[in-house]
């Protein structure tokens, strides 16, 4: 049973024009639905028979650690929050990600999933918010999950066009997608994710993963058709897929090491202001009592609108605001960058 | 209004990669900071147990996943089966 404000019905995994071998495989191109569903089921040790003994199997287990974790819920959930911080710690900092992680019930995620299912908010540009990441799971191994989801949707934020045309696109997964991308997901993620680890820069830069994925996505930083060309060429493992991925983690290391200068310098900045703050409380200590000339007040702010810019217009603006040393102006600008 | 096919598949794809970095991250479980960690939490002996059953929940989840069709699981799922095992949103603060 499909939602009911459902759009477009169906769909499927079979005939996504970024899988290899859908909807007609190209010359030399590998059936790649085939191979993995093949490649999944040896590995996991499915073969025939009654599927309900791993449901059986599954609801024992769970019921075992639900029991185990009974009185230990804050401290594993804080165990979880520390596990996920360390593994996306570059990725936490940089987008300001909140996490909140808790064990929960089946009947109150069923309810937090009927009050909006996979609900996510878009910030709207030059917004100071950050993100919270609320996770909740009846297991441990849940709330890993489902922090990763939140995060992994977090740096997939800028993916979907805004306007009625996302929430048309949005409106058109439901629940029912799931259990087919639990199925095929492992597989694509995985073949992604060893994809990018053939390149040396993997080593140097924690999070390149995530951080090529983004600009992937990003409807600021490639046209729809060209991910999709490019997914099916990395699944597919094809040279040009390999020569144009080596060519973007170039690109994206060079932004991080941009990000970590930009991220030096106002941590050096905030601790300059630090000791300003500090050694005026200390002049006004001393000298306070002396009359002060009230300071002109500042004219108002008719500076450019940041929030109308495009996040290369504002690079472009913060690279200058740096090169000048004006940090309260570099620090504005990072703001209204997504 | 109707979504062109491109942006579906796109989305599709990116749902995909989503939901397959979850799961495939459950296997940090096996990493000796969370196997001491559930130890230092529940002791030893329930520490180890833990892992040992949430090790089979989730080698069991994955066999499921291959071994239900995924269209009866939609339905099952979305006719409203009474618990779920987990859920996310991204809020703004």
């Amino acid at each position: 049973m499909k939602k009911f404000d459902k759009f477009n019905e169906e769909i499927d995994v079979r005939g996504n024009l970024g899988i290899p071998g859908q909807p007609s495989r190209k010359p030399g191109e590998p059936d790649y639905l085939s191979d993995v569903t093949a490649r999944a089921k040896q590995r996991l040790g499915v073969r025939g028979g009654n599927p309900m003994q791993y449901v059986g199997e599954l609801m024992q287990n769970l019921q075992v650690s639900q029991q185990l974790s009974r009185g230990h819920e804050r401290e594993l959930a804080e165990l979880a929050t520390q596990i996920i911080t360390d593994l996306y710690k570059p990725i936490i900092d940089h987008y300001k990600i909140k996490l909140d992680i808790q064990f929960s019930t089946g009947r109150d995620i069923r309810r937090m999933i009927d009050a909006g299912y996979a609900r996510t908010e878009h910030k709207k540009k030059g917004e100071e918010l950050t993100p919270v990441v609320r996770a909740r799971g009846v297991d441990f191994s849940m709330l890993i999950h489902e922090a990763v989801k939140g995060i992994w949707t977090v740096i997939s934020m800028g993916a979907v066009p805004k306007g009625e045309l996302g929430k048309a696109i949005e409106r058109s997964f439901d629940l029912s997608d799931e259990p087919e991308e639990w199925m095929y997901g492992p597989e694509i993620a995985a073949d992604l994710r060893d994809f990018v680890n053939e390149s040396p820069l993997v080593d140097k830069y924690p999070n390149l993963r995530e951080e090529l994925w983004k600009h992937m996505v990003d409807v600021e930083t490639m046209p729809t058709q060209e991910f999709l060309d490019l997914m099916r060429g990395i699944l597919a493992k094809t040279p040009e897929a390999r020569k144009k991925v080596d060519k973007l983690l170039e690109e994206v290391s060079k932004k991080l090491d941009k990000r970590a200068q930009i991220d030096a310098d106002l941590r050096r900045y905030e601790i300059e202001m630090e000791k300003y703050k500090r050694d005026l409380a200390e002049w006004e200590k001393k000298y306070g009592h002396l009359e002060q000339t009230p300071a002109p007040a500042a004219a108002k702010d008719s500076g450019p609108d940041y929030s109308k810019m495009s996040d290369k217009e504002l690079q472009g603006l913060l690279d200058k605001a740096l090169d000048e040393g004006d940090y309260d102006l570099a620090s504005k600008i990072a703001s209204f960058m997504q | 209004m109707r979504v062109d096919k491109k942006e579906l598949d796109k989305k599709k794809l990116i749902n995909l990669v989503t939901q397959g970095e979850a799961k495939n991250t459950k296997h940090i479980l096996h990493m000796p900071e969370v196997r001491e960690g559930l130890r230092r939490i529940l002791g030893n002996e329930d520490g180890d147990a833990l892992f040992q059953a949430l090790d089979r929940v989730s080698k069991a989840a994955d066999k499921m996943d291959w071994a239900i069709p995924p269209q009866e699981r939609g339905r099952h799922m979305m006719q409203g089966g009474d618990a779920f095992g987990g859920a996310f949103d991204v809020e703004w603060e």
